[in-house]
């Protein structure tokens, strides 16, 4: 199941909030950057196939350059489905919790990240430094490898703050949890799932007009 | 401090459940449990060291940057106009079946599987073409719901399928063939969908009237829409039979040419952002999910636990087909509960070293649980594609979408069973154009 966060505490002037939607821009940009290179690789392959086929001249160090650029797609959004609680989790027992043993549980998970991130910003960062130091390269045209292991650590350290961002938001909710929600994703139930499925397939305005069956759902809970 | 290091492959894998339970994002979960499970085996330097290399190692190989083009692909096709122009053709050529319109939706949704790797956006998008042209002609409500929600789930099958390329990553088999693997096995998934809507028509013709009266030249005419379809198919095929183009190449072609055709029907540049950004985040969650379980996977490897538990299931006094029964109906119930990725990452690495131990062939396995997997989707307690069913037409309640889905899941469960019964319907195409 996924979850997606609300509208980012718009209503709110805390310090904490402002932090949060000027942090989110930056996530926003990392991920129009792996947009962006999920375009050029679909660009760059169809250049490939036909400059290969057609004038029998590919280009070089294709592969190369895809591998190097994976890191881009596979990492600078990272933070990005992580504020939007996009990656995958399983949330049918957190679902059946009230407000403040929910947010408990929420900030121990969230805790778990921070540590979990941390030791990778560490691990690799040695990684990026051994390449760097020891100058390892590609095999097909000797591009430089240190830049691509460079952003591990880099995009690692943008998800270290937003798990940060996330643990505040989770511990403040869980002191008042009547507050506003800002900064960390909320459950989804099953019908909102389904909404946005309608959104990706037909657009803003037919998942509004969404409606689900309410009886059948307070039906099957008795 | 010694541990042993199977004790401490069955703690890992508790550890893991408990975490995944209690909420813990499974990428984040598998790296911790990875991570402390190579630390107490082979000490904190050098199992640091290798957790280190592992997040930029596993996440660029280039058999993996085939998953953005087939992800790009199926969000540029809701744009390209092409599940309007297959269902039309659909109709025209087999309408006059009993429950021809019903008969139709299966069809097109297979079509559209060919360029699209989401169950449930075929469902969404099918709600809208397929379910009015039904009902204003008198079609049974839960049959024309019913048959949209179980037309969905093709789209895992037939590739190009995001899910049977990361089977394929997880368990080191050819991505070409698990790709093509899946081809038969959705073909004859939608045939035996339409039979039994044939069947149910023909005895109660109330049920789905035939659709008639178009000519051979509408026929013809309402080919041409399909044409991204058959692009995209011809490509991916030719490509991995041929040898021409790479998976990763083959899907940026396809991708290109769905582009074009969405740039024709009318897409403007806000959707194109707005298909690279959903592409974006889609393929960082499965990026971090395969990181973060092959942590896992590089644990379970020193814990030696997955050759104990192949020895342990191959020790059951049960024969292999008893015992797969048994592996799939465990599936069936996990996936009620999460999400299809997250479960096959985490089960797969113990999983699969028993089913390949029990005889089977590891491109027949990922087609049958990728199907039983897809079953979970129209079932109950959760069944997303009823839900988003029932949201594009609520005044289809959604008690009558699961009524309607009863047949199809039948005819999902007789599916399974036929492939457990001849696995060469699966394994036949991998074999015939790959050796």
């Amino acid at each position: 199941m996924t979850t997606k966060n609300l509208p980012q505490g718009s209503g709110s002037r805390s310090a904490f909030a402002s932090f949060n939607r000027g942090f989110s821009k930056l996530e926003d940009f990392l991920n129009g950057i792996s947009a962006l290179a999920i375009f050029s690789v679909m660009i760059l392959g169809v250049t490939q196939v036909l400059s290969r086929k057609l004038l029998n001249w590919p280009i070089l160090g294709y592969i190369d350059f895809i591998e190097q650029s994976m890191v881009i797609f596979a990492f600078f959004g990272i933070a990005y489905c992580q504020r939007l609680g996009g990656h995958v989790r399983m949330d049918l027992f957190m679902a059946k919790f009230s407000a403040r043993p929910l947010y408990f549980f929420e900030a121990m998970a969230t805790l778990i990240g921070l540590v979990v991130v941390t030791i990778l910003i560490d691990t690799s960062w040695l990684h990026f430094l051994r390449a760097y130091q020891l100058g390892d390269s590609t095999i097909d045209i000797g591009l430089p490898i240190w830049p691509a292991k460079l952003v591990i650590p880099l995009a690692f350290g943008v998800l270290w703050v937003r798990f940060a961002i996330q643990l505040v938001g989770f511990i403040r909710l869980f002191i008042n949890p009547d507050a506003e929600i800002i900064g960390v994703p909320v459950i989804e139930d099953v019908t909102a799932i389904a909404r946005h499925e309608i959104e990706d397939a037909l657009g803003e305005e037919a998942a509004k007009q969404a409606k689900f069956d309410e009886t059948y759902n307070k039906k099957g809970k008795k | 401090m010694e541990v042993d290091p199977l004790l401490a492959g069955v703690l890992g894998m508790g550890g893991l459940v408990i975490m995944v339970f209690l909420g813990v994002r499974v990428y984040i979960a598998a790296t911790l449990v990875g991570m402390i499970g190579i630390v107490s085996i082979i000490g904190w330097d050098a199992g640091t060291g290798i957790v280190g290399t592992i997040p930029h190692s596993k996440s660029t190989l280039y058999s993996l940057s085939v998953l953005p083009m087939f992800i790009l692909i199926g969000y540029l096709a809701f744009h390209a106009g092409i599940t309007t122009a297959a269902f039309d053709a659909a109709k025209k050529w087999v309408g006059w079946v009993p429950g021809g319109l019903a008969v139709a939706t299966v069809f097109s949704a297979a079509g559209f599987a060919a360029v699209s790797g989401a169950s449930t956006a075929t469902a969404a998008v099918f709600s809208r073409v397929a379910i009015p042209e039904m009902l204003s002609n008198g079609y049974d409500r839960r049959l024309a719901a019913g048959v949209v929600a179980a037309g969905g789930t093709l789209a895992s099958l037939i590739p190009p399928s995001a899910i049977l390329v990361i089977y394929a990553i997880i368990v080191e088999e050819s991505v070409g063939a698990l790709l093509l693997a899946g081809f038969i096995p959705g073909i004859v998934s939608a045939l035996i969908y339409a039979l039994i809507i044939m069947g149910r028509a023909t005895v109660n013709p109330k049920l789905g009237p035939p659709v008639r009266g178009f000519t051979f030249g509408d026929r013809m005419r309402s080919l041409p829409g399909t044409f991204p379809i058959i692009a995209v198919i011809a490509i991916i095929f030719s490509a991995i039979y041929g040898g021409w183009a790479t998976p990763t190449e083959a899907g940026a072609l396809g991708a290109f040419v769905v582009l074009i055709f969405a740039f024709f029907h009318g897409m403007r540049t806000k959707e194109l952002k707005d298909a690279l950004f959903e592409t974006a985040k889609l393929t960082v969650m499965i990026f971090s999910i395969i990181w973060g379980v092959l942590v896992f996977v590089r644990f379970l490897g020193f814990s030696g636990l997955p050759e104990a538990f192949a020895e342990w299931i191959l020790g059951l006094p049960l024969p292999p087909t008893a015992i797969i029964i048994l592996i799939l109906c465990g599936y069936a119930i996990l996936g009620m509960f999460m999400d299809a990725i997250g479960m096959l990452l985490l089960t797969l690495p113990v999983v699969f070293p028993a089913v390949i131990g029990l005889g089977y062939d590891p491109i027949w396995f990922g087609i049958i649980v990728v199907k039983m997997v897809e079953i979970c989707l129209i079932t109950p307690p959760i069944g997303l594609n009823c839900y988003v069913v029932n949201g594009v037409r609520p005044d289809i309640p959604l008690s009558d979408v699961f009524r309607g889905i009863g047949p199809f899941f039948v005819a999902d469960v007789l599916t399974v069973a036929l492939f457990i019964a001849f696995p060469w319907l699966i394994t036949w195409l991998p074999q015939t154009m790959l050796n």
